[in-house]
């Protein structure tokens, strides 16, 4: 069975029905004529120039949020006594590891409810906690939008693809907290040394889940300042008990009381504060 | 007048699994549903000459689609809660869909034709979004399209076409790459126009070209979800993935090359290429412009017909497809939660040879 001649269009592939033919030197000298007048005519002139209007105007609109920075600065909190009963503990050395931390849009963060973060900080930032002044610490990367709260690690991430947590880039002393302090009572004395590790306690999840902070990302300029107080952390331990043990220097090892109550201030009781500003 | 029945039924495996290399551990499973879908429509057309200058094509097409959904890994278990129950659902729904369609013309010069067109169709849902016993949720699409048509020369060797059109969705979705499915973003509406031209001078010669442009847009904000309470997009946004303009550009050649062994040798040259602008992608991005050129050279000689062709014919490195989504590509490292920019290359410079036989 013949078949119709068909000339190809490779718009999609198709085939459609086709003219008699001519010979191929009378083509091009027709094509050559097609060209020109075409020029001539400057048709592709003003194609080109209703495509440019329609790509351009369709290009200054946006899709949605936009990509900004925010500065952040961190900070401690001046040393002071922390006082229970007769005993005075004093804060000589608090040395944190702080993130990385992660802004999300939902009130109830959580590892699966925050896959995208309006804003982080990947890795974490050390800083001596004892010092109110604010220190620049970068910036945070993020996406326009309304923060809810925040996830966060002191200086260990628990991955899904890691057996156990690991230290992160930016801590600095490989734990989460390195805290020293002296304790008193007027009469006796003796020093306290706490190299605290707060880790996540699954993996693919963080030390402090939906800790709650709330401000509207519209573009760069903000300042994210994160402020700890590291004496609150201390609220919590049992000074008297520390005492009891009637050394010169106690270190506190992660199966004691006194250790856990510094993990539970730092993640739960005694949290960071967030201040925004423009 | 016509009358028909239509019918689909679809069985559907899905399956996400993220590995990790060199090993090729399943260190996740995202995905893991069985869906079996089911069409059954019914379509009623009629084409009605009312006078030598006025045309009506009209119809209704009703359909009943019905879904039976098997996610294995729905009703995931949170870290934080006891696991209690066991994960999975298993769901039915079923709903029905009418539209009606017609197209008015008119004929008031022998070479010039105004239509006007009005439809009412559906977009089948994402099954495994449906709620057990849940009216399935069909998108609804009200279509509005008006423009002229016009037949010049005195063999018609240049159509024109010039057409506006109005799209309307009560539920559109966008691409979701994480998930590799549809997410629903809320109502949109995609306005543009679209002229097309073919232009045969000569019988061995055919141009064609065309150029749309289209402005789609969110109407309304989309839902609310557990991750996003506050969705980023607004109505206005433009919508993701969606070229503003693209062009088409043919140019097809044909005629006899020589005479071997008395019968004809017939040649064949094809050039096309396609622009594509730079499309819209969440997070304020838009992807770079594509623009692609395909050939197709060949010749025939009585039922035998030799044809190469070219597709990319200028080895243009491109992306074809362009996301904006959380992604880790490092296991070993703490993650960005941040939205990158991936691609999907085109591809390559890509040569077909193939031998018809014409019986």
């Amino acid at each position: 069975m013949s078949q119709p001649p068909y000339a190809f269009t490779p718009v999609n592939g198709e085939l459609s029905p086709a003219r008699p033919t001519k010979p191929w030197p009378q083509m091009a000298a027709a094509l050559a004529r097609v060209c020109r007048a075409a020029v001539a005519r400057q048709r592709h002139t003003v194609a080109g120039i209703m495509l440019l209007c329609l790509t351009v105007s369709s290009a200054c609109q946006d899709t949605g949020q936009t990509r900004l920075t925010v500065a952040l600065q961190v900070a401690g909190t001046a040393a002071r006594p922390v006082v229970q009963g007769p005993w005075q503990l004093q804060l000589t050395e608090a040395t944190v590891a702080l993130g990385p931390m992660y802004f999300c849009a939902t009130v109830a963060a959580d590892s699966d409810l925050c896959r995208a973060a309006q804003l982080e900080l990947p890795q974490a930032v050390t800083l001596n906690a004892l010092d109110a002044a604010p220190m620049d610490a970068g910036s945070l990367q993020g996406v326009s939008g309304t923060v809810q709260s925040t996830l966060f690690d002191y200086g260990f991430a628990w991955l899904l693809t890691t057996p156990r947590p690991i230290a992160v880039p930016g801590a600095e002393t490989g734990r989460s907290a390195v805290m020293a302090a002296d304790v008193t009572d007027g009469t006796r004395s003796f020093r306290v040394r706490a190299l605290v590790d707060v880790l996540p306690l699954v993996a693919g999840s963080f030390a402090v889940r939906g800790a709650r902070t709330t401000h509207t990302l519209v573009d760069s300029g903000d300042t994210l300042q994160v402020r700890l107080d590291p004496q609150l952390w201390w609220q919590g331990v049992d000074i008297a008990a520390l005492a009891a043990l009637d050394e010169a220097v106690v270190e506190l090892t992660p199966d004691s009381t006194a250790y856990n109550a510094l993990v539970i201030g730092m993640t739960s009781t005694a949290l960071p504060s967030f201040t925004w500003s423009r | 007048s016509e009358v028909g029945l239509v019918t689909r039924f679809d069985h559907i495996t899905q399956r996400q699994r993220l590995i990790q290399a060199p090993q090729n551990e399943i260190w996740d499973e995202r995905l893991d549903a069985t869906i079996d879908a089911a069409d059954i429509g019914g379509y009623l057309l009629v084409d009605w000459l009312a006078t030598d200058y006025v045309r009506i094509f009209g119809g209704l097409r009703l359909d009943g689609l019905f879904y039976s959904i098997d996610n294995r890994l729905g009703n995931a278990i949170p870290a934080t809660r006891p696991e209690d129950f066991i994960p999975g659902f298993s769901r039915t729904a079923f709903g029905v869909a009418g539209g009606p369609r017609g197209t008015l013309e008119l004929l008031p010069l022998p070479w010039l034709q105004v239509f006007l067109s009005y439809g009412r169709g559906f977009r089948s849902p994402q099954a495994n979004q449906l709620g057990e016993g849940e009216s399935a949720p069909f998108t609804t699409v009200n279509s509005w399209e008006g423009g002229l048509a016009m037949r010049l020369g005195a063999e018609e060797t240049l159509k024109l076409r010039l057409a506006a059109f109005r799209t309307s969705l009560s539920q559109d979705a966008v691409f979701d790459p994480q998930e590799a499915t549809l997410e629903r973003v809320g109502p949109s509406r995609r306005t543009g126009a679209v002229l097309h031209a073919h232009y045969a001078p000569w019988q061995w010669l055919v141009l064609a070209g065309s150029l749309t442009g289209a402005r789609a847009i969110l109407t309304e904000p989309p839902p609310a979800t557990a991750e996003q309470p506050e969705p980023a997009l607004e109505p206005g946004n433009l919508l993701p993935f969606v070229p503003p303009v693209v062009v088409r550009v043919d140019a097809a050649l044909r005629g006899p090359l020589t005479q071997w062994r008395g019968h004809a040798l017939t040649g064949h040259f094809g050039l096309g290429g396609q622009y594509l602008s730079a499309r819209p992608l969440p997070y304020s991005e838009f992807s770079d412009p594509v623009f692609v050129v395909d050939a197709r050279l060949s010749a025939r000689w009585r039922l035998l017909e030799l044809a190469l062709d070219a597709y990319n014919l200028f080895n243009h490195r491109y992306a074809a497809n362009e996301f904006v989504f959380v992604s880790d590509w490092n296991p070993g490292a703490v993650p960005s939660r941040l939205p990158a920019r991936h691609i999907a290359a085109g591809p390559p410079l890509s040569l077909l040879a193939s031998l018809r036989i014409y019986l």
